[in-house]
Order: C-alpha cells, then sequence, then structure tokens
C-alpha cells in the first residue's frame, strides 16, 4: 500500500527525518512513536506532499506503486483526500471556523466526485453519524467552535475518510483530548479504518495510544530509527535503551509514603466562583499540608485553572475562603497580600509563553527578589539549584529549550523562599525524557525546601508517581480526594474509575440544574434500579472529612 | 444589545458630539469679523440684528444661544450661515458630494488593496510581494496634493493622447451620470491610492496569518486545489479583521477628504469644513461635525453587521 524508502527530510541544512523506512500494508497499522523533533510529524506531510517550500526531500515514498516525492502538484491535490487523507491533530485549529462543519465534510467530497451538493450534503450526515456524533443532521450545521473537543476530532476523522481513502494517516488524533474521550476516539478511529479497510499510519508519543491500536510499532528519535518490530515485541522486550526509557517513562509506580508533620499550609473551604453562564468553581474544599503534594486532575473546563487564579488573587473569593499560613485571604491589607504573596508562588505550563523573550535569564530570576526588596546576588545560587550554570544569566529565554527554560521558571518561583508552589500543568508541554528530568529536579527542591505543591496535571500516571493525595474535579466540584494509593488503587467514585481505565464516557454533557452533576455521563447510574436513582437526580452528593467521593453510591457510602 | 438601546445610545453621542463642537466654536470663533472690514462700516446695532437674527451674536448669552441651536436641530433645523443662509440645505448638497466622492474612494481602494495584499500574501517574498511593497511605500510617502497633481498631469497626458476630454479635472459635474464620472474619477483615485496601500499592508498581514493555520493545511489535505483553498479558507477567514478597518475607514473619511476636495474644486463636506471655520459659521462647523459623527456610527454599525455575516455562529 505504502511503501517509504530512504526518506530524509531537511529544514535548510537541518535534517530532520533521516533515512527512514517503513511499509504500512491494507488494514494494518503502523504506530510510528517518538518524541516531538523525531521527524515523525516531517514524514506524515512528506507523504501527503505537504512539507513547506523551504523543505527539501530525498527517497522514495511510494503509494500503490505510483512514486509521490516526484509527482507534481496537480497529481498530488488529485490523491489528497482521496487515496491519501490526514487526520490532524489539535482539531480547535483543522476546521475553519466560518464553515459549517458539515459543509467542511462535503467539501471534501466534492473536490473528488462530481456529485450535487445535496448528495454530498447527506453523504456527510451519514459521515458524521458512522463517527458517533449524535443527533447528526443537526450537528452538521454546526460551527467548529460549537463542538467539544472530542467531536471536533471525530469530525476530522470523518472529513479523512469521506472518499474511502486507501492510506490513512493520523498525526498525534488523541494528544489534545482528555482521557476518558481519547479511548473513544481510538476506537472510531479503528472502526473507520475497518469499514474503509484503508492502511493506517498512527503517529504518536504516547506509547499507551500505540499499544491500544497498532499492529506494529516504529520508534523514531532525532529523524533516525530507533527500533521497529510488532507492538508485542517491542513494548514487552524492547532492545534499544531509548525505548526504555520511553517505556519507563510511561509505566507507574506509588510514590512511597512517607510520614509528614501535619500542618495546613493553604486551605480552602466552600469555594465558588461563577462566571456568567459558567459556573466555573462551585464549592470546592480541600487542605494542603506542609510538605506534601496534593495533585489535582480533571478535564479541560473542570474548573482546575479557575481554582488556581482563585487562590492565586488572595483577594476575597465570591464564596468560601482561602486561608494562607493560617491567614483568610478576604482580610489581608494590601501590605499583608505582599508579605503572603512570598510564600505563595505559582509555575504555569508552558515557560516559552510564561517568560519575558525582551528579560534575560538572570533579570527574570532576580525579579521576584528586586520587587520584594532582597539582593539580586542569590541569582547564581538559584540557578545552581535548578541545574544550570551561572552563565545562563545572561541569555534569553529563546536561546533555551523547553526543559531549561521550564527551570528558569521555577528557579523565578523558588526565589522567595516559599512555603506552597502550585504548579499548573508545569511538565505537560516537554517531551517525556525531559519531563522526568524536571520531575527529579522538583522532588529534590521539595524534599530539600519542604515546600508543598498544588500540581495541576491531565497526566495521571505522573500524578500517582509524585502526589502524596490527589483530588479529582469534575464540573467545578471535586468528584474524589484522598490518600493517593487509595484513590489510584480504589477509586470510589465513577468518573474517577473512568479516568483510570482511560474507559469510554459519553463526549457529550448537558448542564445538570440539581443532584449530581456527572449522572449524564455516569455508567453506574445508568444500570441503577428506579429507587436509588432518585437520589442523584434529587441531592447533590457532598464529601465530608478529608478524603472520600461524591457520590451517593460508591462502597463507602451508607447506601 | 438590544438594538433600539443602541440606536439610543448612538443619537445621545451624536447630540453630544455636535453640541461639544457646537460649543467650542461658539466660544473661539468671531463670526462679528465677517463685518469688521467693511467701509463704511456698518452701524453696530445693524450687525447685532444681522448676528441676532442667524443666532451667531456673542452678545447673546451662551445658554440662550444654545438653547435656540439644539432646540432648532431637535426639529431637524440646523440653524443658519452667517450670511443667512440654511445649513441643512447646504449641507445636504454637499454630503451628497462627499458621499459619491468617498465611496467610489473606498470601494476602489478596497478592492485593490485586498486583490493585492492577497497575491502579495500568497506569493510571500517573491516577486510581487517585494514589487507590491515597494509601490506601497512610494504611495504611503507621498502626500495627497503631490498624488493629485501627478493624477491630474496624467490625465492631461491622457486626453492630449486620445484626443478627447474625457477625464475632468475640476468641479463636480452637473450633466447627468456620465459627467459626473469623468469628474469623479481622478478625485477618486487619489483617494483609493493610498487607501488601497494601507489596506493591502493589513490584508496581507492577515492573509500571512491565516495561510499558516492548520484548517489551511486541512483544506490542501482535503485535494482541494490551491485556487479555492487560498479563496474559501484563507481569503474568507482573513476578511473578518481587514472589514472591520475598511469599513472605519468611511466613517474617518467622510470629513478627511478635504485636501482631494479642495484640490479638485469640489463642494464637499471637508472643504465646506474649512471656509466655515474661515467664516466663522459656527453652526455649520456644528452641523459638519453631526454629520461625521453620524457617519462614525453608522460604521460601526456596518461593522457590526458584516462581522456577523463574515463570522457567523460566533456568540458575541
Amino acid at each position: 500500500m505504502i511503501d517509504v524508502t530512504d526518506l530524509s527530510v531537511s529544514f535548510g541544512a537541518t535534517p530532520v527525518v533521516r533515512g527512514l523506512s517503513f511499509s504500512v500494508a491494507r488494514g494494518e497499522v503502523l504506530g510510528l512513536i517518538g518524541e516531538s523533533g523525531s521527524g515523525k510529524s516531517a514524514t506524515a506531510l512528506a507523504v501527503m506532499g505537504l512539507l513547506p517550500r523551504t523543505a527539501s526531500t530525498t527517497g522514495s515514498i511510494r503509494l500503490n506503486g505510483e512514486e509521490l516525492t516526484t509527482a507534481g502538484e496537480k497529481r498530488l491535490t488529485a490523491l489528497r483526500g482521496r487515496a491519501m487523507a490526514i487526520v490532524f491533530q489539535d482539531p480547535l485549529q483543522a476546521f475553519t471556523p466560518v464553515h459549517r462543519v458539515g459543509a467542511q465534510i462535503a467539501e471534501a467530497i466534492r473536490a473528488h466526485r462530481r456529485v450535487p451538493r445535496k448528495v454530498a450534503a447527506r453523504r456527510a450526515v451519514e459521515l458524521l453519524d458512522l463517527v458517533g456524533i449524535r443527533d447528526p443532521h443537526q450537528r452538521a450545521r454546526s460551527y467548529p467552535h460549537e463542538f467539544s473537543g472530542g467531536m471536533r476530532q471525530r469530525a476530522l476523522i470523518a472529513m479523512a475518510i469521506a472518499n474511502d481513502p486507501d492510506l490513512l494517516i493520523a498525526d498525534e488524533p488523541t494528544t489534545a483530548l482528555d482521557v476518558t474521550v481519547q479511548a473513544h476516539v481510538l476506537d472510531v478511529l479503528k472502526t473507520a479504518q475497518r469499514e474503509t479497510g484503508a492502511a493506517l499510519l498512527l503517529i504518536t508519543h504516547d506509547l499507551s495510544v500505540v499499544a491500544r491500536a497498532a499492529d506494529r510499532v516504529h520508534v523514531l528519535r532525532r529523524g533516525l530509527t530507533v527500533e521497529t518490530g510488532t507492538v508485542e515485541e517491542v513494548l514487552r522486550a524492547p532492545r534499544e535503551a531509548y525505548t526504555k526509557s520511553l517505556i519507563a517513562a510511561m509505566e507507574a509506580d506509588d510514590r512511597p509514603a512517607a510520614a509528614r508533620p501535619v500542618r495546613t499550609v493553604l486551605e480552602v473551604r466552600d469555594l465558588v466562583r461563577h462566571h456568567p453562564g459558567v459556573k466555573a468553581v462551585d464549592g470546592v474544599s480541600f487542605d494542603l499540608r506542609s510538605g506534601e503534594t496534593l495533585g489535582l486532575v480533571g478535564e479541560s473546563g473542570s474548573g482546575k485553572t479557575t481554582l488556581l487564579m482563585e487562590i492565586m488573587a488572595l483577594a476575597r473569593p465570591q464564596r468560601g475562603s482561602v486561608t494562607v499560613l493560617g491567614r483568610d485571604t478576604a482580610t489581608l491589607s494590601r501590605r499583608e497580600r505582599r508579605r503572603v504573596r512570598r510564600d505563595l508562588q505559582i509555575v504555569f505550563q508552558d515557560p516559552s509563553a510564561s517568560l519575558d523573550p525582551r528579560m534575560t535569564v538572570g533579570a527574570i530570576v532576580a525579579e521576584p527578589l528586586v520587587t520584594h526588596g532582597r539582593s539580586a546576588g542569590r541569582v547564581p545560587e538559584l540557578l545552581a539549584q535548578v541545574g544550570l550554570p551561572p552563565a545562563y544569566a545572561a541569555r534569553h529565554p529563546v536561546h533555551l529549550s523547553g526543559g531549561q527554560r521550564q527551570r528558569v521558571a521555577i528557579a523565578r518561583a523558588i526565589a522567595l523562599d516559599p512555603a506552597v508552589l502550585v504548579l499548573d500543568e508545569p511538565v505537560s508541554a516537554l517531551d517525556p525524557t525531559i519531563r522526568a528530568e524536571i520531575i527529579v529536579l522538583l522532588e529534590s527542591l521539595r524534599a530539600e525546601r519542604g515546600l508543598s505543591y498544588l500540581f495541576v496535571a491531565h497526566d495521571l500516571p505522573l500524578i500517582r508517581r509524585i502526589a502524596d493525595r490527589v483530588a479529582v474535579m469534575y464540573r467545578g466540584r471535586i468528584a474524589e480526594i484522598g490518600p493517593a494509593h487509595q484513590v489510584f488503587t480504589a477509586p470510589g467514585h465513577p468518573y474517577t474509575k473512568a479516568l483510570l481505565r482511560a474507559s469510554t464516557l459519553r463526549d457529550d454533557d448537558p448542564k445538570i440544574a440539581a443532584g449530581c452533576r456527572f449522572r449524564p455521563r455516569c455508567p453506574l447510574y445508568a444500570e441503577l434500579p428506579a429507587a436509588p436513582r432518585s437520589r442523584c437526580v434529587t441531592e447533590e452528593p457532598e464529601i465530608s472529612g478529608d478524603s472520600g467521593a461524591a457520590c451517593h453510591h460508591h462502597p463507602g457510602e451508607a447506601p | 444589545m438590544g438594538i433600539m438601546v443602541r440606536l439610543v445610545n448612538y443619537t445621545a453621542l451624536i447630540v453630544v458630539a455636535s453640541s461639544l463642537a457646537w460649543l467650542l466654536a461658539a466660544v473661539t470663533l468671531d463670526p462679528r469679523a465677517n463685518y469688521a472690514g467693511r467701509t463704511p462700516a456698518p452701524p453696530v446695532a445693524v450687525v447685532d440684528a444681522a448676528l441676532s437674527e442667524v443666532n451667531l451674536n456673542d452678545h447673546d448669552p451662551l445658554l440662550d444661544r444654545y438653547l435656540t441651536w439644539i432646540s432648532g436641530v431637535a426639529r431637524g433645523d440646523f440653524g443658519r450661515t452667517w450670511d443667512g443662509l440654511s445649513v441643512g440645505a447646504d449641507l445636504a448638497d454637499r454630503a451628497g458630494v462627499t458621499l459619491r466622492l468617498v465611496t467610489a474612494g473606498l470601494l476602489v481602494g478596497a478592492l485593490l488593496g485586498l486583490t493585492v495584499g492577497t497575491l502579495a500574501a500568497v506569493h510571500h517574498r517573491r516577486w510581487f510581494d517585494r514589487l507590491s511593497g515597494g509601490v506601497v511605500f512610494l504611495l504611503l510617502a507621498v502626500p495627497a496634493v503631490v498624488l493629485a497633481n501627478v493624477l491630474i498631469i496624467g490625465a492631461i497626458r491622457f486626453n492630449d493622447a486620445t484626443g478627447t476630454r474625457f477625464l475632468m479635472v475640476s468641479g463636480e459635474g452637473d450633466g447627468g451620470p456620465l459627467d459626473r464620472l469623468r469628474h469623479l474619477v481622478l478625485p477618486a483615485l487619489t483617494l483609493a491610492l493610498p487607501l488601497a496601500a494601507v489596506f493591502s499592508r493589513y490584508q496581507r498581514n492577515a492573509m500571512l496569518d491565516v495561510l499558516d493555520a492548520d484548517y489551511v493545511r486541512t483544506a490542501r489535505a482535503k485535494g482541494l486545489p490551491r485556487r479555492t483553498v487560498v479563496v474559501r479558507h484563507a481569503l474568507r477567514t482573513a476578511l473578518i479583521p481587514t472589514t472591520t478597518y475598511l469599513t472605519f475607514t468611511f466613517g474617518a473619511l467622510l470629513v478627511g477628504s478635504t485636501v482631494t476636495e479642495t484640490v479638485f474644486g469640489r463642494p464637499g463636506l471637508g472643504q465646506r469644513l474649512i471656509t466655515a471655520i474661515q467664516t466663522s459659521d459656527v453652526n455649520t462647523v456644528a452641523g459638519i461635525t453631526a454629520v461625521a459623527a453620524a457617519a462614525l456610527l453608522l460604521s460601526a454599525v456596518a461593522a457590526d453587521v458584516l462581522q456577523r455575516v463574515l463570522n457567523p455562529g460566533r456568540a458575541r
């Protein structure tokens, strides 16, 4: 079906793919795995003939025996979308915002077949139905922003299979999605592939995706093939050290629980933050104790970020209270607030966006010190603590790698010797091996300085490895909270169970006025008899005490 | 915001803007000066009576004059010029002259600018992009007066070469549509070329942004021909920011075409504003301000409507 031989791609003088060879047969799924910069996306674009003009390609790409590297633009246009199709990542941007989803799918059909508009529109609705979009007639008339991430990804798959392609390329098809929706989308992708009998080239950095969906796997690193084989062989018995480190980065172990002095450094009680039309945070309570890491997990839109911003504001919340080191933030004077701010620092997700590009590393780290009237003389010491040579103080963020930038962000955050560090997805923008290094750094800083972490992440294995306790957020409330080993081994809330097993949940959920907010998606509720059900409809479940699950029917709760 | 609420707000804004203009003009301008140079000098009482007649007498209390003016405006009467002509009728004629000029200039400028900008973005860093960039900066560097005169010289050569008198360089024309068109071409171009220059840069940047967007890549991956991708996906989206700029330009141009109107001797609003200030016609100044404010707010409405059309389904 597709034969790639000795493919090399370079941008200017920089090689991105070096001597790559693989083939995918009809009905087969090949997983192409690697970190960013491994050349996997460049490979996909090379096959589609969509590389930017600045790229140069050598080697051979044959689709059904036809050479693509030398094919003209006209021929490629005819092949794209018909013989080969691609599902891109980041479905938010993948649809033109001003056209209806159905129209964009119909356009893909009409690009290759002379069919009347109406026929194409009807086929688009069928395709949306095929990928599991409910109410496809109505949904075809929606605009892309009216779809959830999972629905957009499905719609992209629908568009890709519109003309029964021989080769289907999926470039990180689940990366931008929440765990519970990922599994669903992978299933849809596999179904679509089975229906069309296409060869599927599945590009991802996520080994679990490959384990779930692929027949064979091809590991790439810096444009070179590391190893290749069936999924079984490579995942069970990796030959290369690099593959082993990838697998190790994926697997989770419980963090050893340690006895700690109990002092509450951050206390949040019934915190509420409503935006017009959205109850972003709707009654959240938890404690963070000295020296511990509290992991906060939840899908996008569950209110994690709003919660952090409410805490960081150090102001009077709409309702409820935030207490930092025994001081209620609602009653702070301006000067006291400044004082408390030293004890509560934050590290953001994307270090390239959170560091001022015009400032040097030294100035960035010195800024909090100077602002709070301290000497900037500690900068070299702080850089050393985060594992950066002192000479880096003179550099600008652009000249650092992603991992180094995050180290700078951490150095800035610990400059004022805070008691609490809020970490908002601190490693999710980094590659797995870099991620591991930053985690090691954070762990050693916590141990040395007795820091407390409020650690937000959507990466569950990561949370399992580093958190003492875990809070699971759903729709502005905590669904479950408790010691990490308990939450991970014996989850009490059906939502936590679904998250952990990455099992499928419906990805559309209507707003709920009263009762349990998880009800519409709850697999447990779906199977309950009528009598116990009524409680879910009328009564919002609460967590009493410092651990438990907000579910009327979990094992620990009286029936 | 409800449409009624918006209309009320806009009307209030127009009233405030023109009232402020009236007050400023009434305090600083001196209509009495129009009688100063006469020989023999007219008696003070006569001058007072003449000025009071048209509500321009600075010896009358300011508040009384303002109330007279604003109650007239409420009835649709914008007052009189110092020599007794109706401001409303005068401005209505001139607004038509300016409206034709600005509409033509804006349409030509927009079409030219959007086309050049789009092509420049599609051929980013190739000869067309570089050439159009050079021409744009040349046009922006040349003052309107110079451009107008260059066009006039060009038109005269054109007329000589063709042996006709098709292109007219002065006045508005009154001999029917064709005559109006002959008088319109040059001033419209004078307005359109610098506008096209600015628009093309806006459009080029907007296009460069969207040409790199993921959805443009998706459109290509569907197997759409390049032209379709550029027009239906890239251009269509890039028009959203550019049109807002375009519409507001219309409002600003209505009194901003003064130089062009003066060079080509077109009796329009911009030109009238200058003469009104020279002859201390407080009411005319305020009236033109009212027209300009109304034009700007209409542009805001038009921008809004266009946004809804171009960017459907977007919640606001």
